[in-house]
Parts: C-alpha cells; structure tokens; sequence
C-alpha cells in the first residue's frame, strides 16, 4: 500500500504546494488524481516514491517511510513514475538497452533481463521496435517504451504523471486501456494523475486536488456528477454530465448521467 | 484575404533527407472566417501557417494576400507580417521585457507605430484579451500565471492589429479555466470581424471556435469545408487519427430518435434542443 499521511510539501519556505495531503493505493487498485495547473498533481507524483521528501506528514510504501535513508532503494524499486514527457525519459540508442537501463543498474542478470524485456515489450505492443531507435518513434508508442522500463522493475505500484497529455486523442484511449490492463493482470497499484475528466471515469477512486488541498474523494460516478466541485477545482465536466444536469432540473429526466449511452438510452426510451 | 495557389514545400530538396512537406495545397481564406487546421504531428500544418506571412517561402507555387504575392520583390515583407500575425506555440516562452506594456509594445514599435498611437493600441488589445485593469501593463510578465502569459502573448499580436491572426496550437498545456477564458476572448475577436487561422489537436475546441476546417494528411489537403461536414465523414476521420467529440457522437446518436436535431457545438446545445422537443 502507498499510504500519504497528512503530508504536507513546500519548494520555498512558507508556500505550501501540497497541504495536509491523506489518501491510500492498495495493490491492484486504480487511484485517481484530478486536478488544475498548479494544483499540486505533480507534487504528489514525486513524493510516491521518495524523489521527494515530506516537511510535514509521512509517505509510506507497505509501511516503510519514505524518509528512511536506508530503504531508499526498496522505495525506488517497489514504486515505478512515469512522467508526462517521454523524450526527456531517454538513454539508449535502441529500445531494448532504453528499457534495459534500469535492469542492469539493478544487476539483473542478462539472460533475465532479456526474458523480462520480451515479455514486457509483447504485452505492450512495441517488440517490433526494440531494435531501432527510440527517437523515430511516435509520441504514443515512446510513452509505451518509458511505462515498459518502469514494468520491466517488476513495481508493485505504478505512479502515472500527466502521461497522455502529449498525445493525440487517439493514442491517448490506447495507452490508458493498456494502464488499466496491465494493472489488473499484474495485481499493480495505480496511481494515475491527469486533468482530463474523461480518463478518471474507469478508476476505483477518484481524488480532487485544488491548491494543494484534497477537496474531495470518492467514486467516479459521485465525484463527475458534481459539476460545482469539478468548477471550482479548474477541471471540465463531461458533457454527458452537462446535459444531464441541464435536463434534470427541467424535469425531463430523474438522474445525472456519467456514462454516455446510459444517457442516450434514457432519452430514447420514453 | 489570403491565398495559396498550387503551392508546393520540400525540406532538403536534393539531397537523401528531401522530404515534400506539403504537396499542391491551394486554398483560400476570407475576411471574417474562423478557420481550424488540423491533422497528424508532422501533418504540414505549422509549416503551412508559417507560408502564411512569408517565414517560409513556396518552392512552387504562390502567397497572395490581397491578391499580391507576398514573395514578389516590390513586396514590403514587414506590410505582410503586420496584416497576418502569428502566434506561435508557447509564446509565453519568449517573453524577454521587464512589463507587460514593453512586451506588448514591442512588435507595433517595430512596425513604426507613433508613441500616440502605441499606448491605446497595446491597452486596447489586453482587453480584448481580457485584462480590463490598466494596472497589468505594469507587472511583469514572468509574474503572470499560465493563462494570463499565454493571454499576453497574443495581445503582443494583436496590437498591432492583424487583419488575420494565426494561432499555432493556442490552448496547448492549459487547463480548463484557462482554456475557458481564452477561447471566450479568441471568439470575440472573430465576432468583432478579426478573421482567425488556428492549428489545434482539440477537437471540442475545434467544435466551439472554427466554422470551417482544413485537414492535412501526410503534407496534401484532404479536407477544406465546413466543421459538420467534417465530423461527418468517419471513414476520413478515423484515417488522419482524430477522435469524433463526445458531443457529436451524442448527437449522432440522438439523431436517430429525435430526427430533426440539429448539429450541436456544445452540451448544452444538445440540451437546449431536447428542452424544446420536451416542452411540445
């Protein structure tokens, strides 16, 4: 379990970026981070797994502090990041010595490293580029490269910062169903960070962060409803939610609907 | 107006890296259009916008604006670049004057604008992108929030006042309150008669601000007509990568019920109709 205990975070003195910050990953479970710029989103990624260090509160990773010196490896080893920017995330000259970076700093073996990069990479989709070069890549298959060196570590926990937000609409839906697959096939704790409304709908928790505050936890389907929470916190709401809202206080349909078709269907059945 | 005639761009011409970047585009823009480009990274777009006042120039082919061609020698490029303004990705990222009055200043001082002049053309267009307090001009602009920077940077453009303005991905990296406010003020312009060019990968924003839309694909023009014609030919769509917005997809949907709906922007256009049909 990551577990943040009232943590709290400051870059300069006296100006809090996250604040009084509680909430709870379990393995396997899917964690949502909504947010505006300069919400505190990013912040929160850095702090999973000890890139950053709390002033105030604690981080737990399966109960060890974050600020313990000498499990800063077990840390690092246990929660993987991957961050909006692919191109900054590179270091080999093809793919498979990219994603053998983090294998070989850790001593693992070649003829286990081999087996993990294969396996990995087929289950992404991306074994037919392990041999060319990293940067003729497109932008959806370089973040599929960066999530494969951080699953190749074999993490119980996978921290997601702002991934898609470089990418075309398109590979953006691919590379967040193949988050949610991996997650469930491999019992992995998510923690996924965005300020796209659409993406957080499938999540087993969503939280909202406004100033560096958590202002809500909760379901998605009670946290997208909520238009005037969503509003206040920088973040759209789903245009399902809009039109649903619209017509429930006209009368014209009983419930807020999140899901598209669930919307549709109610309006073509009477 | 503007407009390309059969024009033709190739990077490296000669050598093993030459690579057409657009391939016989013609197209025309009028006074008071809103015009989305869109298409793949790599598409052609931003090098088609940079066609546009003559950073680049056509290897075959033709820019007229105002039917001169904007290459020709009798040309004063600085007369063009003062009638298409472009605001580039991450303007805010070239910011370099101690104000907000000197940043905004600096391109209309440039073009030789009278200091009479200056003052009233650099507070007329903060506000029209949304600054409506004079005491902005004073702060710096590495002060400003995300937004307000990137508000500031198109302000710089538009006092010199444009009769085109061409935005290269406006929105990118901003939130939804920041995207809100400027995609308020960019539809003010237009209805205030600015004739507005813009790439973006967004298809909502698309949606809500163009009327017309050109589509790239692999440097050739593959789509130039109107915003519903374009979200209705899937097969196309599905080809240059875009994803159909939700609200078109609702409203496609809802079309085969409720057969007279019209084509729907936003949500609350799709709500305003069922309000309509729910009240007869």
């Amino acid at each position: 379990m990551i577990h943040f205990k009232d943590v709290s975070f400051a870059y300069k003195e006296g100006k809090w970026a996250v604040r009084h910050i509680n909430f709870t990953v379990n393995k396997g479970e899917f964690v949502s981070i909504i947010g505006g710029n300069g919400s505190g989103k990013s912040t929160i990624a850095r702090l999973s797994d000890g890139l950053l260090l709390p002033q105030e509160g604690s981080v737990f990773v399966d109960e060890i502090n974050s600020r313990a010196k000498k499990d800063e490896f077990f840390i690092k080893e246990k929660v993987g990041i991957v961050f909006q920017n692919p191109d900054n995330q590179f270091v080999g000259t093809t793919v498979e010595e990219d994603i053998a970076f983090g294998l070989e700093n850790i001593g693992v073996e070649r003829v286990e490293a081999k087996a993990r990069i294969e396996q990995i990479s087929s289950l992404l989709g991306i074994d037919k580029y392990l041999h060319g070069s990293p940067s003729y890549l497109s932008g959806g298959e370089k973040q599929k490269v960066a999530i494969a060196s951080v699953l190749v570590m074999q993490p119980d926990y996978l921290v997601m910062d702002e991934i898609t937000a470089l990418l075309d609409p398109v590979s953006r839906k691919e590379v967040l169903n193949l988050v949610h697959s991996i997650a469930e096939n491999k019992n992995i704790g998510v923690l996924y960070i965005t300020h796209i409304t659409e993406e957080v709908i499938k999540s087993d928790k969503v939280l909202v962060l406004h100033k560096g505050e958590k202002i809500k936890e909760g379901a998605p389907a009670v946290i997208l409803q909520d238009m005037k929470l969503l509003r206040s916190a920088g973040v759209a709401s789903l245009p399902s939610v809009i039109i649903s809202e619209d017509l429930r206080k006209h009368g014209i349909i009983s419930a807020s609907f999140v899901d598209e078709e669930d919307l549709i269907g109610s309006l073509c059945s009477n | 107006m503007l407009e390309l005639k059969n024009v033709f761009v190739t990077y490296d011409p000669n050598t093993i890296f030459m690579s057409n970047a657009l391939v016989d585009i013609s197209l025309m823009i009028k006074k008071n259009e809103s015009v989305g480009i869109v298409g793949r990274i790599g598409s052609g777009k931003s090098t088609l916008i940079q066609l546009f006042n003559g950073l680049i120039k056509p290897d075959n082919g033709a820019v007229l604006l105002d039917n001169d061609d904007i290459n020709s020698k009798q040309i004063d490029i600085r007369k063009v670049r003062k009638k298409v303004g472009i605001v580039f990705q991450y303007p805010e990222e070239q910011f370099f004057a101690e104000t907000v009055f000197a940043e905004v200043a600096f391109g209309p001082k440039n073009m030789g604008m009278r200091e009479t002049e200056l003052k009233d053309a650099v507070f007329s267009a903060l506000k029209d992108m949304g600054f409506s307090s004079e005491k902005i001009a004073q702060r710096s602009p590495f002060s400003l929030s995300g937004g307000e920077k990137r508000r500031v940077a198109i302000a710089s453009i538009i006092a010199m006042n444009p009769d085109i303005l061409v935005l290269d991905e406006p929105m990118a990296g901003m939130d939804f309150n920041g995207k809100e406010k400027l995609s308020k003020y960019i539809k003010n312009e237009i209805k205030n008669g600015r004739t507005v060019v813009f790439v973006t990968h967004n298809m909502e924003e698309l949606l809500e601000i163009a009327d017309r839309v050109i589509a790239l694909d692999e440097g050739k023009k593959v789509f130039d007509g109107r915003v519903r014609d374009f979200f209705s030919d899937e097969k196309l769509i599905e080809k240059i990568g875009i994803d159909i917005p939700s609200v078109v997809r609702m409203r496609n949907k809802l079309k085969k019920y409720y057969s007279d709906i019209p084509f729907c922007r936003t949500p609350l256009e799709i709500s305003s109709y069922l309000k309509k049909r729910y009240r007869h």
